[in-house]
């Protein structure tokens, strides 16, 4: 177990959840002991392996391991990664107990049998808590590899009643025993920390610093993944799942409470003192004056949601056309057709993009996914402009495909999703890659102000979800770019919908039971109230815009 | 007192969840010989019309004289009312497509003028009508009572009177509307739709109100200006025309679903498939609230997350079809296993189209065998008069069915289905007289009424759907049944 000690270099990452990029996990184990040769500038291939066959059912252990280090303790064997190798100006060493009592992901297994599980598994006809499509989430899978119907129970890991620290930090136990291997003399920092990403993750660790690795593990979950198993279907909602919230990496990261620590923060002294061609090589790591922060996961969390929401749906169109009852339900914006029927009505005054009455793809993804495209075309650094060209008429492709006819033209719908995809990856792959800075602070400012554009024009205002996902990230990254925000017109916006991601009581020690219902009907009683121009209004007044 | 059960639903027709029998049979083998029985009235007579000026004459139907004989036209016609809250809205039915709504929907579906516009004018004006006469003749005379080149003038020589019904329609397109299968089968043409006229789910997202039909519903509609009488009295009328109704309005749901199969089967691109206008407005237009997850448990016969075909029309049928002899004595009540068969079918997103058009076509057959009983029964000749229990046995099957076997829930938590089976026990409510004949059934009617009634919004605004019918009115809608199904057993 002391072999266990786990996450003392995992540090960062893991926001949410957080594996590795659009597969996750463990990739094979390396032949040989041997470092890989370090890459002068490393790119991102390993985001495009998955985990291999053989690895995979080669989860390590639960909590407990990483426990016995990173639990806030300076006792024990804690006490001597503390004291020779500074090991809290790397990490924040409490790791485990901010999960365990604060994280909501500490939840996800456990509310499977509470009420709503319950009463999900009455409608379903199946249970829950042991059904492999609802652990691919809930759970710590052991197999992301695995076709989901080739999926058993016991290829989860269920026993610390949540996506433990394994889900975003990797499968295999391979790093788990590496990342704490003292050097062989005296006086040498630890060996695991000098090595770059590439080589940790060929032993299975993510690469969590990058947001790039990040969103596309958050998204896998929080939007889905078909090839993990991983998809919310229609039949859930229906019987009784809560609707997906839309996803906004930033505000995720702010609303999480953290067991990892930004840029800015005073206790990660190691990183002020690399020199400044390793902070992104080794570390994904921008200083504060180069970078804004959040800024690059607004973008990148974006991008990551678009492309997740875009594979979920060529998965789907592609086995449509092998035979299906239509692409699913779910993978269309909600509240497209759940809507009470009203008169006068908003939609009606607002016109359609196509044919009117046809279930439109996800508003609240696309927006902020077509506002960053937007904002990258004036960025030339990294050579984002170039990657960033040709979006709209990707993305109106697709949107055209999905409404052609209802539900979509599987066919049309499989050619236009794969063009987002693909232009996702290029967007993404710079991101990766590029060590310049590409979010500066100018920059921050410039999309600050096309958030503030959007949030407040023709094409979100109409709806809810869009209106709240703006808004969440124009306070997160106003926030940071330590722009004013009074409290009296704060609380103007509340009004419209919850401004907060999370609701409390999140953060209450011992809470059992699920956390998740408690957050819903307030955000639902939102989205059904909205009224376009009180949310106008109370975002001008904010934004000082009026 | 109708009135109050009315406006209940005013906007919006009922529908019907439908199992004609709980316990699961299979489906008939798609060879099975069918029924070949058809009602007359369902193709549409191949002769020239007249416009309604010509009905207008002082001494025939212009009299002048409101609510009286030989003043049809005038009771009838949009000049002749001064007080909107009693008229005959098919006067207007042109008009409508001059004012703000109309001109919306017109703007999204990308129509200029939606009153030179086929796709309205199809069920908002009357066919062959001169474009100078539409504005008056709205839905007129001959839309209703069959186009009268033919019949004009035979109409009114005795010999007329000895004609049969069948002939009248067939050898001079007049439709006899005391006949009540001929009657429906004619009103549901626009407010079902058939192979030439429909409103689909583009037409209703553009802003054109859903199309929900229950004949007895419209025709005591407190607002509705009879100029007519009718021959059949109470309680056998309304017994009668529920019945027909059901029958009349889901043959014509069927058939229109056969129809669009067909489309989408051939390729047809213009033809959306699924067609949403098909299934329950509500099931998909409700808020997610995250109060209301429990509904699912309850119905056991379509998957959780499918909304369901036609339930409008389907789910209170099973009632008439069972109950069909006590209405029309002597017409077996019909198997209806074809038409089970296709709504199991629907069950899916996205149901084939071309097994759905086989099947479809088959359940029209079943369906037409059955009204084609129904009016040869009428035809036949006087129906001896129905015993006065006959509306609580009506009632007291409608609370049944909609019921689960137990009665512990509803059958079908969907608006519609419930709907479908108020407006009937309603209709069978004020057949009898209502709170003067039957005191107890008040309490339930009226409260079902109160429960799937619509909110009301700020002036001006409305909801066109029955926002906030969650978990809590449900259980009032199961209460109100099951006082209802209590009140009416007995005798």
């Amino acid at each position: 177990m002391w072999r266990m000690l786990t996450a003392l270099c995992v540090a960062a990452g893991a926001l949410v959840l957080g594996l590795a990029s659009g597969s996750r996990a463990t990739p094979a184990a390396p032949q040989d002991k041997a470092d890989p040769k370090p890459a002068a500038a490393p790119g991102c291939d390993y985001l495009g392996k998955g985990p291999t066959k053989d690895s995979a059912g080669d989860i390590s252990a639960g909590i407990q391991a990483c426990e016995l280090c990173h639990i806030g303790s300076t006792k024990g064997q804690a006490a001597k990664f503390l004291k020779v190798y500074q090991s809290d100006e790397f990490v924040l060493l409490n790791e485990s107990e901010t999960w365990v009592n604060s994280d909501i992901h500490s939840h996800a297994t456990k509310c499977l049998t509470g009420p709503l599980g319950k009463q999900m598994s009455a409608n379903l006809k199946y249970n829950v808590a042991e059904a492999p499509a609802c652990l691919a989430c809930h759970s710590a899978d052991k197999s992301p590899t695995k076709p989901l119907a080739d999926k058993k129970y016991k290829d989860f890991a269920t026993a610390d009643g949540g996506v433990n620290c394994t889900v975003c930090h990797g499968l295999h136990e391979r790093w788990q025993s590496d990342h704490y291997k003292t050097p062989d003399q005296e006086g040498q920092p630890l060996p695991w920390r000098s090595k770059n990403p590439d080589y940790k993750w060929e032993r299975g660790m993510a690469d969590l610093r990058n947001p790039v690795v990040k969103a596309k593990l958050c998204a896998s979950c929080h939007i889905g993944n078909a090839a993990e198993g991983k998809v919310v279907t229609h039949e859930m909602y229906a019987a009784g799942h809560p609707p997906l919230p839309p996803f906004e990496l930033s505000s995720y990261m702010e609303a999480e409470p953290k067991h990892w620590a930004y840029p800015t923060d005073p206790k990660l002294k190691f990183f002020a003192g690399l020199p400044a061609d390793e902070r992104w090589s080794k570390f994904h790591f921008h200083p504060e004056k180069d970078e804004s922060y959040l800024t690059r996961h607004y973008a990148v969390g974006a991008i990551a949601a678009l492309r997740a929401e875009a594979e979920v749906l060529l998965a789907d169109a592609e086995a449509n056309l092998k035979g299906g009852d239509g692409i699913d339900f779910a993978r269309f914006d909600c509240y497209a057709c759940h809507h009470d029927l009203k008169y006068p009505s908003e939609r009606q005054k607002r016109g359609y993009e196509s044919v009117p009455g046809r279930p439109t793809l996800r508003t609240a993804t696309g927006v902020p996914a077509t506002l960053v495209a937007k904002h990258a075309e004036g960025i030339e650094a990294g050579g984002l402009k170039a990657k960033a060209a040709g979006f709209e008429q990707k993305w109106a492709a697709l949107r055209k495909a999905a409404t052609t006819r209802p539900f979509g033209d599987p066919k049309a719908v499989q050619a236009a999703a794969k063009g987002v995809v693909e232009w996702c990856d290029g967007f993404l792959a710079v991101q990766c890659e590029s060590a310049a800075p590409l979010y500066t602070p100018d920059q921050a400012k410039r999309l600050l102000g096309m958030i503030q554009g959007a949030a407040t024009g023709p094409s979100s205002l109409a709806d809810a979800e869009a209106a709240m996902v703006l808004s969440w990230g124009y306070l997160t990254l106003a926030k940071e770019a330590k722009l004013p925000l009074p409290e009296a017109k704060l609380q103007g916006l509340s009004k419209v919908f919850p401004l907060n991601v999370r609701v409390e009581p999140y953060s209450v020690k011992g809470m059992e039971g699920a956390p998740v219902p408690a957050q819903f009907p307030p955000r639902m009683k939102a989205v059904n109230a909205f009224e376009s121009m009180m949310f106008r209004d109370a975002f001008l007044g904010l934004t000082g815009g009026k | 007192m109708r009135s109050a059960l009315v406006v209940g639903v005013v906007m919006f027709g009922v529908a019907g969840s439908g199992l004609f029998k709980r316990a699961e049979v299979p489906p008939p083998p798609l060879d099975a010989p069918l029924p070949t029985a058809k009602p007359y009235g369902l193709a549409k007579p191949p002769f020239g019309t007249v416009s309604s000026t010509s009905c207008a004459a002082a001494s025939c139907h212009g009299g002048g004289k409101l609510d009286t004989p030989r003043s049809e036209y005038s009771t009838w016609a949009a000049t002749a009312f001064t007080n909107r809250k009693l008229y005959d809205p098919h006067s207007t039915a042109y008009r409508v497509l001059f004012n703000d709504d109309s001109v919306r929907i017109g703007k999204l579906l990308g129509i200029k003028e939606p009153h030179k516009e086929a796709l309205c004018l199809k069920c908002h004006s009357t066919e062959g009508v001169k474009p100078e006469e539409a504005m008056s003749e709205g839905v007129g005379c001959t839309a209703c009572h069959g186009p009268a080149d033919k019949w004009l003038d035979v109409h009114m020589l005795p010999e007329w009177k000895t004609l049969s019904n069948e002939t009248k329609y067939t050898d001079y397109g007049f439709v006899p509307g005391k006949n009540l299968v001929a009657r429906m089968t004619n009103c549901v043409t626009c407010h079902v739709g058939d192979a030439d006229r429909e409103v689909n789910h583009d037409l209703i997202a553009a802003g054109h109100p859903r199309l929900a039909f229950e004949y007895t519903r419209f025709q005591f509609n407190p607002t509705y200006r009879h100029h007519w009488d009718e021959v059949m009295p109470q309680p056998d009328f309304e017994v009668r025309a529920w019945t027909v109704g059901q029958a009349v309005t889901l043959r014509a749901a069927t058939d229109l679903l056969r129809v669009r199969a067909e489309r989408a089967a051939a390729g047809d691109t213009k033809t959306p498939w699924p067609e949403f206008s098909g299934l329950s407005c509500y099931a998909c237009h409700q808020s997610v609230t995250g109060g209301d997850v429990g509904r699912d448990a309850a119905h056991p016969r379509r998957p959780a997350g499918v909304p369901g075909w036609e339930l409008w029309s389907n789910a209170a049928a099973g009632v008439a079809a069972e109950l069909c002899p006590d209405a029309f004595p002597g017409v077996a009540p019909p198997g209806l296993r074809e038409l089970a068969a296709l709504r199991k079918l629907m069950q899916k997103r996205s149901p084939d189209p071309k097994a759905v058009a086989v099947r479809a076509k088959r359940a029209v057959a079943e369906l037409d065998a059955w009204l084609a009983a129904l009016q040869t029964a009428q035809d036949k000749g006087q129906m001896p008069p129905l015993a006065l229990a006959a509306p609580r046995r009506f009632a007291h099957a409608l609370a049944a069915n909609a019921l689960s076997a137990d009665r512990a829930m509803l059958a079908d938590y969907d608006w519609d289905a419930n709907s479908a089976h108020y407006l009937g026990a309603a209709a069978m409510y004020h057949a009898s007289g209502g709170r003067a004949n039957e005191p107890k059934w008040s309490g339930p009617i009226f409260g079902l009424a109160n429960e799937l009634d619509f909110p009301k919004r700020k002036s001006g605004e409305r909801f066109d759907s029955p926002a906030g019918f969650g978990d809590a009115k449900r259980a009032r809608v199961r209460d109100s049944f099951r006082e209802l199904f209590d009140a009416t057993s007995g005798r």
